[in-house]
């Protein structure tokens, strides 16, 4: 589904990404874990299209298509989901005006009818209760005066709504306290399924005792230096990234 | 005095002045000189210096005449008055109105050059007085009629809320049909003690109109002024308004909200004379520039000596989506007493790649997502109208000019 290969990207003409070579098959859920600095918000940028961000080699494919040359619409159009690691506040854009327009614009890519504010209305209720999130925060603009965890835990809403094909979660677990970490990790798991992958870019492996990988892989210095299954989350957690990059150098 | 004949447009103003003066109620001649001594301003002069009128003053108008049989789009169907040209149209206006009869304007405003040529050659105006509570708001439509030979449409109004009273009075610019014209009006407000005027403008004048208004307010004791200017039309455009505080614990509320694109020009200026303790003056302006459009703003606060306790903020920002766009901002706080909270902010800048990336990401198309941040920024202006007619025109408005790709 998602083929990274020998990627190279910098910004300001500083090289972050040094050769990146990472597959995700559908209905796997991978974990790219890494020191601050590694390039992991890098990568979750490129995948999704932000500006100022260079590709200087390798390609990426989604479902076999050029992902680098599509703009971020299109990027989500074709079912690529972003869960910010810092959720922009924008004053003047309601929460439930966005998640509609936004919702509208992807299934209009897809062929499908428009929903109207009511039908919109009880998809997101249903949704959003699952979350912990009430009425008074969809009423309010867009993450403007959202606490961290409740700005996470809307990135999430946009996530069940939204669909996506292929999910990459940037430090969702950063800013929210355990039970908030739970209710997420289970709105996560409820998302799990055969034709929907993930990539969960975390500094911590908390969030993946409750979000279980296929894949764990480590990033450091702009390059996956290892692979393995779950256990090597645990290895990290034990030995610290250090030791871990020791061994891979 | 010395007679200054290249001052600009004088000559030519002065021909059309004395071809109309006949007709004209009260005396004029003290008012054209008043004019004359000085011409149109150009950016020479400090209050004018990001907007010239000297390409304004070249250009031939004729004074507009009055047009009883043009039709008249409004808003809604409540009261209403209507003038075409500059002139009342009784047969429209549904409100019991007085008639300007000639220059008594305050002492002061004729220094403005314009407001003197207003003095000189406005032919009509309408006279609202508020003594009572209106829950309807008033509707007030200024419709000009463009002509080949770009007339000049010079109304003189007045609005006097007495204590007790309280209204919402929406003044509209617009411009029957396509060509030139131009526009250079007064309304003067006097809210006394205690009053309460909300006033609405919206100004929808043609692509090649010029508008030039000016507003000389007064706030007595305890009065409540609340004025925002909605600016779209026109190639150039100034709105200027004047407020004196005499009242103690008057509050004056100023907000505006614009969007020009192509060669549009668009000047929101104010003064604010605080001279009695305790009122409060707010001052909100926010801009969408695109194209190669200017806006223009400049507010003036001055707190007089003994005016304590005065609270007065403005804040001015202008979002630049072109990079020929431009924004020229000069506020000036002019404080002469010790106790006094006083502001004044202003930001330029394009729209916020954070916020358009995040909206894109979802699956908003650029365009779209443009859109949602530019009404977005403009909606701090509209939060206070209410849904109808006023909000919906101004909605269309802003849509517009999204469409045409500002």
């Amino acid at each position: 589904m998602l083929e990274i290969r020998d990627l190279h990207a910098s910004v300001e003409g500083q090289a972050i990404l040094n050769g990146v070579d990472l597959s995700v098959g559908p209905g796997e859920v991978h974990a790219v874990m890494g020191p601050n600095g590694s390039g992991k918000s890098t990568l979750s940028y490129v995948l999704s299209g932000r500006e100022g961000y260079a590709v200087d080699r390798g390609e990426v494919l989604y479902d076999g298509r050029d992902l680098l040359e599509l703009e971020p619409e299109e990027r989500a159009a074709a079912g690529l989901f972003l869960a910010f690691q810092y959720p922009v506040e924008i004053p003047g854009v309601g929460t439930m005006t966005f998640l509609r327009t936004a919702l509208n614009a992807l299934r209009r890519g897809r062929g499908e009818n428009e929903l109207d504010a009511m039908q919109f209305l009880r998809v997101v209720r249903q949704k959003a209760r699952a979350l912990g999130i009430g009425d008074d925060m969809l009423k309010r603009a867009l993450n403007v005066g959202f606490s961290g965890g409740e700005k996470k835990r809307n990135e999430m809403l946009q996530l069940a709504i939204l669909e996506p094909r292929l999910a990459i979660l940037d430090e969702t677990d950063s800013g929210l306290d355990i039970d908030a970490l739970k209710v997420v990790a289970e709105g996560v798991n409820a998302l799990r399924s055969p034709d929907r992958a993930m990539l969960i870019i975390t500094h911590y492996q908390r969030l993946l005792d409750h979000i279980v990988p296929d894949r764990v892989h480590v990033l450091a210095k702009g390059r996956i230096l290892r692979s393995g299954g779950s256990e090597l989350a645990l290895e990290l957690e034990e030995k610290g990234y250090g030791e871990i990059m020791g061994e891979a150098a | 005095m010395t007679p200054q004949v290249s001052l600009p447009g004088v000559e030519a103003y002065r021909e059309a002045f004395e071809s109309i003066r006949a007709s004209l109620p009260g005396e004029r001649g003290a008012a054209f000189e008043a004019f004359a001594a000085r011409g149109f301003p150009t950016n020479r002069v400090e209050a004018w210096k990001y907007t010239s009128l000297r390409p304004l003053a070249r250009q031939r108008f004729r004074p507009a005449a009055p047009d009883m049989e043009a039709a008249v789009p409004f808003l809604g169907d409540g009261p209403r008055i209507v003038l075409v040209n500059g002139f009342l149209r009784e047969d429209l206006t549904t409100v019991p109105v007085g008639r300007w009869g000639g220059p008594n304007g305050r002492a002061g405003a004729e220094e403005e050059p314009l407001v003197a040529l207003n003095a000189a050659m406005a032919g009509d105006g309408y006279a609202l007085t508020i003594g009572d509570v209106r829950d309807e708001p008033i509707e007030i439509v200024h419709a000009t009629v463009p002509g080949p030979t770009g007339p000049v449409a010079q109304s003189r109004n007045r609005i006097t809320v007495e204590p007790g009273g309280a209204a919402h009075v929406v003044e509209r610019h617009v411009g029957l049909g396509s060509g030139a014209y131009f526009v250079n009006g007064v309304t003067e407000i006097e809210v006394q003690d205690g009053g309460r005027l909300r006033h609405t403008k919206l100004q929808e004048e043609g692509a090649e109109a010029h508008h030039l208004w000016f507003v000389p307010a007064r706030l007595g004791r305890d009065a409540v002024l609340e004025s925002t200017v909605f600016t779209f039309g026109a190639r150039l455009s100034r709105n200027q308004i004047e407020a004196d505080i005499p009242g103690e614990g008057a509050e004056l509320s100023l907000r505006g909200a614009y969007a020009v694109s192509g060669r549009q020009l668009a000047d929101h200026t104010s003064r604010i004379e605080h001279r009695a303790p305790g009122a409060t003056s707010r001052q909100v302006y926010k801009g969408a520039i695109g194209g190669q459009a200017r806006g223009v703003f400049q507010g003036h606060i001055i707190v007089a000596e003994g005016a304590q306790k005065t609270d007065g903020h403005q804040l001015n920002r202008a979002l630049l989506l072109s990079g020929r766009a431009e924004i020229d901002a000069k506020p000036v706080l002019e404080i002469y007493a010790d106790d006094v909270q006083c502001s004044h902010g202003a930001t330029a800048g394009d729209i916020d790649g954070d916020a358009l990336f995040y909206l894109r990401s979802r699956g908003i198309p650029a365009d779209a997502a443009r859109g949602l941040l530019v009404r977005a920024f403009l909606s701090e202006i509209l939060e206070d109208t209410p849904e109808g007619a006023l909000r919906t025109a101004v909605e269309e408005r802003i849509d517009g000019f999204l469409e045409a790709g500002a």
